[in-house]
């Protein structure tokens, strides 16, 4: 989640969707808010025009994005690849029902349920999973969304990768707890210990993790 | 009885036939909703909210994009004498096929997979031209409520009478005889995102009414360009 | 007032109120309905001296005028109130008005009160090509417009809004030095604007008085209404009822409604066609309560004990008035003044509210005028019957069109009109008057000139014969017009559906046949032989189209004219000469452009293909119809162009042939030509209607081309087509021609076209070869007239023309007369695609009513036609006497009817009832001593004119054989029936 200092704000230029805002070019991408069409970069959004600095593949890039205010979320769903960060809601034999709370950066506006099957907690030893093993009501996981599901199942999301799986856990007994070692957490008051399938996240900072909607 | 267009060349309410009606409009009037907005055209006065994205019902998904629900609605106390159903008639359910059509090609629905989004018009008074209203009126709203489009959508209704084009039409000009056609288009350009027309028009005008109507939606737009960026700086916060 | 914000910036705009006015709904509730109103500041004044609104290039007024009254020093524009509009409109026709302003608030008024006075000002301000008037869009103005809720009733607001107006105005033209002058109808109105502080303010009346100009007299006439009520409270008819009351009474079927039409033959009858055609409902005498001819009435039907029946006795009303004393005469117009209770011989006649008690059998439905629905009053022209009291101000006007009834007018100048044609307005019906009350309006001429009897023929029948105007004649094209040849392609590279191209054709031998003296041809023919063995026969109709375009003011007033109307002396052109006579007309080898209808046909005349687009012609001969039967006849003529001939007239025979086989009518017309001698304009004599081949050649190949047009433009346009239809006639109708042919022992059948046409085939009599033709002219009579329509508002097997026995029918041929031919021209042209279509011939409701109009100028030039001719038989008979033939049409309770064959006229003989004579209605014969007339008899009869009456000159007949004493002579009566083609 990119937090807002590291932005380079542009003037307060007002944009509404339509609008042109610049000719297409090898170093400008278009962001959030903004679409591409032949050869320019529109606005897709009302609000104002931001310029953002970015280094992917050892390039300079500018990313050009249009935002309105953070009270307001941006709009998005979820679509297939991506991360979402969702909190189980309940368990079952063979799949664990979550409700998504955001997707990469942008908390969801609506509801939106995906159920996490039993196969797709974990990328070895598929078959032997004990879902209370890895994941308990009230978890929150960072997962990736690999299917819409069909008429009956939501979506269907994934733990299969190192990064992702439980980032906060709720105990049996309701208490926090935080992860210890790559595969168990600890409460924070009782000092319990359970298991659950970690994501390993690279530098995580306890201080600022996802909050809850 | 009065002519829609008098001998002097003026039409009953002392607009010239090129010339729209006063609009006000105002954006957030709902604050329940993701956003909405008021317009009035005239004395036609409609209401829009619209709500989402959000996750759509599992009968109606689409996986690749997201799917517009609108509800056109008239209320009441509208027309002159009180009319009992406000929706679900045959021009109601035209209005808002035509209206899920025309929003279709504007938003981008390619960025909400399995999502729904809802647009709600509501006509508090009616005083001619509903359809081109009621997308004026959406388009405020969907830019309330943050939704990505390509483009505002402007909207406009064009009569034809007496070899003359007539434009934005009040509810006494639109007798049953009358042809006439609502337009709209994308933004400032003269791509037609909705044509409707009711009774019959003679081909051989057809180029007029949609020259006069593409022109008049561009001053549509100019209108709703403005009332867009007046409404922006108030709702943000200062960074 | 209250205003709100304009967002919307658009020019002229400054300010937008709402007003809530509230209407009834058909359900009697009460509803409000805001509107809106958008308040201009671009709304200009109309003056050419103001510098400000010049740049809206508006401005009209601007004659000077400020020596024209004494009562205004300065230039000034005049702005008259609603209801001198609505009363007096007569009066702005004249040139004293020099600049009027109309404000919004009164145009909109007048024309809701009144529809005439609505016309008037619509026609001075628009119609006219002059810039006396100028609308002035004070509703729309924001600094002039009054709100309906500042004020009590809507006759205050128009006061309101006329004196902001004429504020404003004052304010507005202070530095151009012009003033408004406010007219109002009456004096009170006048003071109020006065004490509100606008000085200039005049009733009419005083401001017509103080103009200078001595034709303020007849302005002031114009003006003269009865304001004074009647002193006498002798109500003579019911009461109208009011229009509510009508209209409940006819959805509830107690009343009808219908056209009001007085019988030609007695004055005190009329008929009332209800349920749309299907009964007739009798009316008479006192029943007429005020309706006039041709007005829309509300009728009910009597009890039965009341019905009656005519009185099968011809009565006209100058004959009667003749006949009673002059005193008699005095008395009743002095009814008024002094309370006379003397009874005249003219009150008794027509006071009798009862008519004689009929036997059940004859009584046929009778029933009484319970209101009017709609006047359809015009104004009528006529002679003033001067009142035979010195001084008198009232008199009497006797109209021309017979079945008017006098009326009564107001006027100083009685002596100076008592011999000249005057118009006359009627203004009213009151109930105390025996006579509709009505104003003069203007003079046309001198008793007896030609051109003024020509020009009240012309304006009786509402035939517009004005000099073309100038718009019209900018839209011609130069004298030197030639031909352009960039467009023109050879005959064999044309393909169908080819766009925008001409045929060249003028190698063809095409040639025209036309009557002597004709200037404008709109036809030619030609006929020849193809390689494989056929014939190929075309009709090529001047191209009127390429000259006349939609939006021309040249083709507006074709509209208006319709059709060339043809008096005995005098041509009035639907187009200006340069086009009929010269560039469009075919004339002898000069290249034109055409319009061609070109068939591929069989030598037993078998259609194979028909072709159909423009063409450039160079007609080889312009042939009459005598010189065109020569050539055929001489076998000595053996070029291409008397083959040509031939061809055609044998194709017109088998043509013919297959018409009468389908049951095609031949009738008979009354109708002659005068040959007149055009130095001096008078008649020389009767025409000769010999019928020669070449005029049936002509004829069967226009009769083909209207038919082979109408299919194709029906095809392509089956919703608005223009066609022309013949309705098969009621069996009831032929009633006359079935009993006076069953009369002589002929038994006609009406089973079908063809069986008609067999049946009169049969009818003859060695004895007598005029019965078959006048079998025909009564047959003639029955007919139905033909109308034009558009395809699309009847069912489609109505479209039939029965006189000529086809499914459709148009008129394509004779477009430099007829303003129909125009309308197909430019269908046919659309659907070939040499010519775009204009817009409002699409529209079926257009063509409806350009056809409800073509009938009616068609209509009326017949009349003028044939009124033209009897005012020539007339000028023909001053000091001429002569022994004719003449037949015995029809017998009636007083008297018999002749018709003249060899002058067209009909006239009636009264019979004075007499011991020895025998009058026998009902089976058609007078007996006399021993003689006997039956009707269809000859007779010999002496024709002359009689001048006992200077005003009204007549034909008299008198019987010479059989002999019978004591006959004497009188009127004359043409009926005006018959069948167009």
């Amino acid at each position: 989640m990119t937090s807002m200092e590291t932005d380079v704000a542009s003037s307060s230029r007002v944009v509404i969707p339509g609008e042109s805002l610049f000719p297409s070019a090898e170093d400008l991408r278009p962001g959030k808010g903004t679409y591409e069409l032949h050869g320019h970069i529109y606005s897709s959004l009302l609000g104002y025009v931001y310029v953002r600095e970015d280094t992917t593949d050892s390039r300079n890039i500018r990313v050009i994005e249009v935002r309105r205010n953070e009270e307001r979320h941006q709009h998005v769903s979820p679509h297939i690849g991506a991360i979402v960060t969702a909190k189980v809601i309940n368990i079952g034999p063979r799949y664990a029902k979550c409700q998504l709370l955001s997707v990469e950066d942008t908390i969801l506006g609506g509801d939106y349920t995906a159920l996490l099957r039993k196969e797709d907690i974990r990328s070895t030893e598929r078959d032997k999973i004990e879902i209370s093993e890895c994941v308990l009501p009230g978890d929150i996981l960072l997962a990736r969304v690999i299917s819409f599901g069909d008429t009956v199942t939501s979506f269907l999301i994934s733990t299969a990768e190192e990064q992702l799986g439980v980032v906060m856990a709720t105990g049996e007994t309701g208490e926090k707890m935080m992860t210890k070692d790559w595969n168990t957490v600890q409460g924070v008051e009782t000092g319990r210990v359970e298991t659950r399938k970690i994501a390993k996240v690279p530098n995580l900072n306890l201080h600022s993790t996802t909050k809850a909607k | 009885m009065m002519s829609i267009i008098s001998e002097h060349g003026y039409r009953i309410d002392g607009r010239l036939p090129h010339q729209i009606r006063n609009i006000n409009c105002r954006l957030g009037v709902y604050p329940q909703a993701e956003g909405s907005s008021y317009i009035e055209q005239g004395n036609t006065k409609i209401l829009c909210a619209v709500y989402g994205p959000h996750e759509a019902k599992r009968s109606k998904q689409l996986q690749d994009r997201c799917v517009i629900n609108c509800q056109y609605s008239v209320a009441t106390f509208s027309g002159l004498e009180r009319k009992n159903r406000p929706r679900g008639d045959r021009k109601a359910n035209e209005f808002t096929r035509l209206l899920e059509k025309t929003f279709e090609s504007a938003i981008m629905i390619n960025a909400f997979p399995g999502s729904q989004i809802d647009i709600f018009c509501e006509v508090v008074q009616n005083d001619g031209s509903l359809l081109a209203a009621c997308v004026n009126a959406a388009t405020l709203a969907l830019c309330d409520a943050g939704i990505p489009m390509k483009a505002l959508v402007s909207a406009s209704a064009c009569g034809f009478v007496d070899s003359k084009c007539l434009v934005d039409l009040s509810n006494r000009e639109e007798t049953d005889l009358t042809p006439r056609m609502t337009v709209a288009t994308l933004g400032n350009t003269s791509q037609i995102v909705l044509i409707e027309l009711e009774n019959r028009l003679h081909s051989n005008h057809l180029p007029q009414v949609l020259a006069q109507s593409t022109k008049t939606c561009a001053d549509v737009f100019e209108c709703l360009h403005a009332a867009v960026r007046a409404h922006l700086p108030g709702s943000v916060a200062i960074f | 007032m209250a205003t709100l914000e304009l967002n919307v910036k658009q020019s002229g705009i400054v300010n937008r109120i709402i007003t809530k006015t509230y209407f009834k709904t058909r359900a009697g509730k009460i509803n409000k309905r805001a509107a809106e109103r958008y308040l201009r500041d671009d709304l200009p004044c109309g003056l050419k001296a103001c510098d400000e609104c010049r740049k809206y290039g508006k401005e009209r007024l601007g004659a000077k005028n400020s020596d024209i009254n004494s009562l205004i020093p300065s230039n000034h524009v005049v702005i008259a109130d609603a209801s001198v509009w609505i009363r007096f409109y007569d009066i702005f026709e004249s040139e004293l008005f020099g600049n009027v302003l109309i404000t919004q608030g009164i145009w909109e008024y007048v024309k809701a009160k009144s529809i005439s006075a609505y016309k008037k000002m619509n026609g001075l301000t628009y119609e006219t090509p002059s810039d006396r008037f100028s609308v002035f869009m004070t509703e729309f103005h924001h600094e002039i417009y009054v709100p309906p809720e500042e004020c009590v009733s809507e006759s205050e607001r128009q006061e309101k809004c006329l004196l902001s107006a004429g504020n404003y105005l004052l304010k507005h033209w202070k530095r151009t030095g012009w003033i408004p002058v406010i007219l109002c109808g009456e004096e009170g109105e006048r003071d109020r604007f006065r004490q509100k502080g606008f000085e200039q303010a005049y009733t009419v009346k005083e401001y017509v008085n103080d103009l200078k100009d001595a034709k303020r007299q007849e302005l002031l006439d114009k003006m003269a209404a009865y304001d004074s009520s009647s002193t006498t409270d002798k109500l003579i008819y019911e009461e109208h009822l009011s229009h509510d009351q009508i209209m409940q009474g006819i959805a509830t079927g107690k009343f009808r409604r219908g056209t009001f039409s007085v019988s030609r033959e007695n004055y005190r009858e009329a008929n009332v066609i209800v349920d749309e055609d299907l009964n007739t409902w009798f009316i008479t005498g006192i029943h007429f309560n005020r309706a006039v001819h041709g007005d829309i009435v509300a009728v009910e039907l009597l009890p039965r004990t009341e019905w009656t029946a005519p009185e099968k006795m011809i009565r006209l009303r100058d004959v009667e008035e003749l006949t009673t004393t002059a005193d008699a005469i005095v008395d009743e117009l002095n009814e008024d003044d002094e309370d006379s209770e003397t009874a005249t011989n003219a009150d008794v006649d027509e006071g009798e509210p009862k008519a004689k008690k009929m036997k059940k059998s004859i009584a046929i439905p009778t029933a009484k005028v319970v209101g009017i629905i709609k006047r359809n009053w015009r104004p009528y022209c006529g002679i003033l019957m001067p009142s035979a009291l010195k001084g008198a101000r009232r008199h009497l006007f006797c109209p021309t069109e017979r079945v008017i009834p006098r009326i009564r007018i107001e006027t100083e100048q009685a002596e100076i009109l008592a011999h000249q044609r005057i118009v006359v307005c009627i203004d009213r019906c009151p109930r105390d008057s025996k006579y509709p009350l009505g104003h003069y309006v203007k003079t046309i001429g001198a008793l007896g000139d030609r051109d003024t009897e020509n020009e009240v023929l012309l304006l009786e029948h509402d035939v517009p014969h004005a000099p073309f105007s100038d718009a019209v004649i900018d839209c011609l094209p130069p004298e030197d017009w030639k031909p352009d040849m960039s467009n023109v392609i050879k005959q064999d590279q044309w393909k169908p559906k080819m766009t925008g191209v001409r045929v060249d054709l003028r190698e063809l031998n095409i040639c025209s046949v036309d009557p002597l003296g004709c200037t404008d041809i709109d036809d030619a023919l030609h006929c020849r032989e193809t390689e494989d063995g056929y014939l190929e026969c075309g009709v090529h109709i001047a191209d009127v189209t390429h000259f006349v375009r939609p939006g021309m003011a040249m083709d507006d007033e074709a509209v208006m004219r319709s059709t060339t109307v043809y008096l005995c002396d005098r041509r009035i052109d639907m187009l200006p000469a340069r086009l009929s006579s010269n560039l469009c007309s075919l004339r002898g080898n000069e290249e034109r452009y055409a319009f061609s209808v070109v068939w591929k046909m069989t030598r037993e005349a078998e259609i194979i293909d028909t072709r159909f687009h423009k063409s450039l012609i160079c007609s080889k001969a312009a042939l009459t119809y005598e010189r065109a039967q020569e050539i055929i006849d001489d076998q000595g003529m053996i070029d291409e162009l008397a083959q040509s001939l031939r061809r055609l007239n044998d194709m017109s025979k088998l043509l013919k042939h297959k018409r009468t086989a389908n049951g095609a009518l031949t009738l008979a017309s009354s109708e002659i030509r005068f040959e007149m001698d055009w130095e001096t304009k008078t008649p020389k004599g009767v025409q000769n209607k010999a019928h020669i081949d070449t005029h049936s050649m002509v004829e069967e190949f226009m009769l083909l081309a209207n038919i082979s047009v109408a299919e194709k433009i029906l095809s392509e346009y089956p919703d608005c087509a223009l066609l022309r239809r013949h309705p098969i006639p009621a069996p009831v109708s032929y009633k006359p021609v079935i009993e006076a042919a069953k009369k002589r022992g002929y038994e006609l059948s009406i089973e079908s076209g063809k069986a008609l046409a067999d049946s009169l085939d049969r009818a003859t009599d060695k004895g007598n070869p005029m019965v078959n033709r006048l079998l025909r002219m009564l047959t003639t009579r029955c007919m139905t007239q033909a109308l034009y329509f558009s395809a699309g508002t009847i069912p489609v097997e109505n479209y039939m023309h029965f006189g000529l026995a086809t499914p459709i029918y148009t008129h394509f041929t004779s477009p430099i007369r007829r303003y129909a031919d125009v309308v197909v021209h430019r269908l046919l042209a659309a659907s070939i695609g040499a010519d775009e279509i204009p817009s409002g011939l699409l529209n079926q409701n257009n063509v409806k009513k350009l056809s409800v109009n073509m009938n009616y100028r068609h209509k009326q030039a017949q009349y003028a036609g044939r009124a033209s001719v009897q005012l020539n038989v007339l000028t023909f008979f001053k000091g001429r006497v002569e022994k004719v033939e003449g037949f015995i049409m029809g017998v009636r309770s007083n008297g018999i009817q002749i018709f003249v064959p060899t002058y067209g006229v009909e006239s009636v003989i009264v019979i004075k009832p007499s011991p020895d004579t025998v009058i026998d209605a009902e089976n058609g014969f007078v007996k006399a001593g021993k003689t006997t007339i039956n009707e269809l008899d000859r007779v010999t009869v002496q024709i002359r004119l009689d001048e006992t009456n200077v005003q009204r000159p007549r034909i008299r007949l008198d019987l010479i054989e059989p002999y019978i004493e004591g006959l004497s002579v009188d009127f004359d009566l043409s009926t005006e029936q018959g069948i167009g083609k």
